[in-house]
């Protein structure tokens, strides 16, 4: 796993770090991106499948039994936790985990909650201004307000620029991750079930040939009883 | 006193223990080579190397092992039964001698 990390390119391994919820600030290297990947791979793996299903369940979204826990981990980390109520304490904590929100056994549940609250609003806000700055942006064009008057600077208009392109970009990975998954899934579903298929046809020809077979045995053993019976009733007639 | 091909003195030729004898003997032989001929088929087909025949090899016995006592056992029953005919008329056999 580590190797394939390695391998990655730049934008690769940006898009994995999105996939497991964080994203990668401009300054930080590659081997810190790949080490926060690992640990978070790593916290992933300790959380079962349906552990995923149960907290997409209650976040409203619907869990299918042949979605892959892969695809439940890229839906987990774009649920938003800014409210927690209705999560089972041991949820929370999975949540946490998940989050690397800091806490440890003695936390209670509530402490808990209220942090990962917090840190949502800490994503979210961050969502927001770059939401805010693309409104502004949009608002100013549908206006057709003088330019000069509430132009915002060169650099901010860049910066919108490349939010909403981000934005975009993002948000077509996730539609064509997702749509991508999901049809792997119900090929894989697909597929599963035709083994099984096979697997039953099989187990009934082997049925059917083994039979067979004792058959033949016991048909054997018949004309041998035959042939003794004759051979009886010979040495009874030649004595 | 020597003794013929049917067990019996060459004066005493009997016809019927010669073609019982030389049924043992051909039906014999005839299950040995179909035996080895059909095990010496599935060690062509299944003795590969590759991974494949290897998952192949293991299926097959898992596929042997799940044979259920259910699906043959009336079958079996069937054979140990005439089995244990058989049985009895060769012992009773010495009785009629």
């Amino acid at each position: 796993m580590a190797r394939e990390l390695e391998e990655l390119s730049d934008v690769e391994l940006r898009g994995v770090a999105e996939d497991l919820g964080f994203d990668v600030g401009r300054k930080e290297s590659r081997s810190d991106v790949i080490s926060r990947i690992r640990a978070r791979r790593l916290a992933i793996d300790e959380v079962s499948r349906e552990e995923f299903a149960r907290i997409l369940r209650w976040a409203g979204e619907e869990v299918k039994d042949f979605h892959a826990k892969d695809l439940l981990v890229r839906r987990f980390y774009r649920v938003n936790f800014r409210k927690t109520e209705g999560l089972s304490p041991e949820d929370l904590r999975i949540v946490a985990r998940l989050h690397a929100v800091d806490f440890d056994e003695d936390t209670p549940t509530e402490e808990i909650a209220e942090r990962i609250e917090t840190s949502a609003k800490r994503w979210t806000d961050v969502l927001k201004r770059a939401g805010g700055r693309v409104v502004g942006y949009i608002a100013k064009k549908v206006a057709g307000a003088d330019d000069d008057e509430i132009a915002p600077p060169e650099e901010e208009e860049k910066a919108v620029g490349a939010s909403l392109r981000k934005g975009f970009k993002a948000a077509l990975r996730f539609s064509m991750d997702d749509y991508i998954a999901e049809k792997l899934d119900e090929i894989e579903a697909r597929i599963d079930r035709k083994l099984d298929d096979l697997d039953r046809k099989m187990d009934e020809w082997r049925t059917r040939e083994v039979r067979h077979r004792l058959r033949i045995i016991k048909y054997t053993i018949i004309a041998t009883v035959v042939v003794a019976v004759i051979s009886i009733l010979y040495k009874l007639v030649a004595r | 006193m020597p003794t013929g091909l049917a067990g019996r003195h060459p004066v005493d030729f009997d016809l019927f223990y010669f073609w019982r004898r030389l049924l043992v003997v051909v039906v014999g032989i005839y299950c040995c080579i179909t035996t080895a001929d059909r095990m010496a088929g599935y060690w062509r087909l299944l003795h590969g190397e590759e991974r494949h025949w290897g998952y192949a090899r293991k299926y097959l016995v898992i596929q042997l092992l799940r044979v259920g006592l259910r699906d043959v056992g009336w079958e079996l029953t069937q054979i140990a039964f005439w089995l244990a005919v058989l049985a009895t008329l060769i012992w009773a056999h010495r009785f009629v001698s």
